[in-house]
């Protein structure tokens, strides 16, 4: 069912392989962050869009979990995973610390985990594009 | 405090002890006395300086030759170099005296050179602390940094293997 976590400590074989993933973290992280917007804004204000992005599973024979909820459980449980994310990404985009192979491979691979739960995907199906144009068109709507 | 460094301190603030206005005074008659002296050497015959030259002519061997004094003969020169060094006795900050071609009186700043020298030693010993401090510091955020990036790897290391389990915790809560 999920990726095979990476060998963590193992460096990018050439910096056109850091590059993309220095990539895939940055689209990663847009998603992310449409996410936890989608979760801050009230039920009532999702339009039908942002509620289809989400499954509805439910107990047998129960009520279905409304996504607004599914989406407020989701930020509690992946909060360490958020954070470690931002903060990866913030070294990199700001340049102040050095951010080495295995932090970028790990937040890579934490923040497809993350995308994916949210959306109720498989990790290998939540593609870094995918995820950012599909959030991020949802939030915006 | 010495009478020269009175009469230095003095100078610098416009007033001058009595013995500076000697010295000054001093200063001031030698240097007109030197040039009345070339004065009336050259008006009049008086005052003249004499050298004995091998005469051309006659029957004499040597003969007399008197010309009026110069400021290169030695009594107007001796007058001249007093005059100067007790200038220099008045102010301090003078480092030299010259008249072109006829004298240079210099005074060797030891106590400036001295200062020079231990203000010179002092930034060196500034510098030197600012470097070393600047490598402690440096070291120390090599460490931080270098503290923090295993840190977090470690940290992603410890979260990646707990996907497939918190997956299967967030989707169990839905149900």
């Amino acid at each position: 069912m999920s990726l095979t976590p990476p060998d963590l400590g193992k460096p990018y074989s050439t910096e056109a392989d850091r590059a993309d993933a220095r990539e895939a973290l940055l689209l990663y992280w847009v998603a992310i962050e449409s996410l936890i917007k989608l979760a801050k804004q009230p039920a009532s204000q999702w339009s039908d869009q942002q509620k289809s992005l989400f499954p509805s599973p439910s107990a047998q024979g129960g009520p279905p979990e409304p996504p607004d909820r599914r989406l407020q459980r989701w930020l509690d449980i992946y909060s360490d995973e958020i954070n470690l994310v931002r903060d990866v990404r913030s070294r990199l985009v700001h340049g102040g610390t050095l951010v080495t192979d295995p932090e970028l491979r790990g937040a890579v691979y934490l923040a497809r985990h993350v995308v994916s739960s949210a959306m109720g995907v498989l990790p290998s199906q939540a593609e870094p594009v995918w995820a950012r144009n599909t959030l991020a068109q949802a939030a915006a709507s | 405090m010495t009478d020269g460094d009175q009469g230095a301190a003095h100078a610098k603030t416009g007033r001058m002890s009595g013995s500076a206005k000697v010295r000054l005074n001093i200063t001031i008659v030698l240097v007109l006395g030197s040039l009345a002296l070339v004065w009336v050497s050259f008006l009049t015959p008086y005052l003249h300086t004499c050298d004995d030259q091998v005469a051309r002519v006659g029957r004499l061997a040597l003969v007399q030759s008197c010309r009026p004094l110069s400021v290169t003969d030695p009594p107007v020169l001796a007058m001249l170099i007093a005059a100067g060094l007790l200038l220099f006795s008045l102010f301090p900050d003078l480092s030299a005296l010259e008249i072109f071609g006829v004298f240079r009186l210099e005074r060797q700043l030891k106590e400036q050179a001295e200062e020079q020298e231990k203000r010179h030693g002092d930034t060196m010993d500034a510098i030197h602390r600012l470097e070393v401090s600047q490598k402690v510091s440096q070291q120390l955020q090599v460490n931080v940094v270098a503290e923090k990036t295993a840190e977090t790897a470690a940290r992603v290391g410890e979260l990646a293997a707990l996907q497939d389990e918190k997956r299967e915790h967030f989707e169990s809560d839905a149900s």
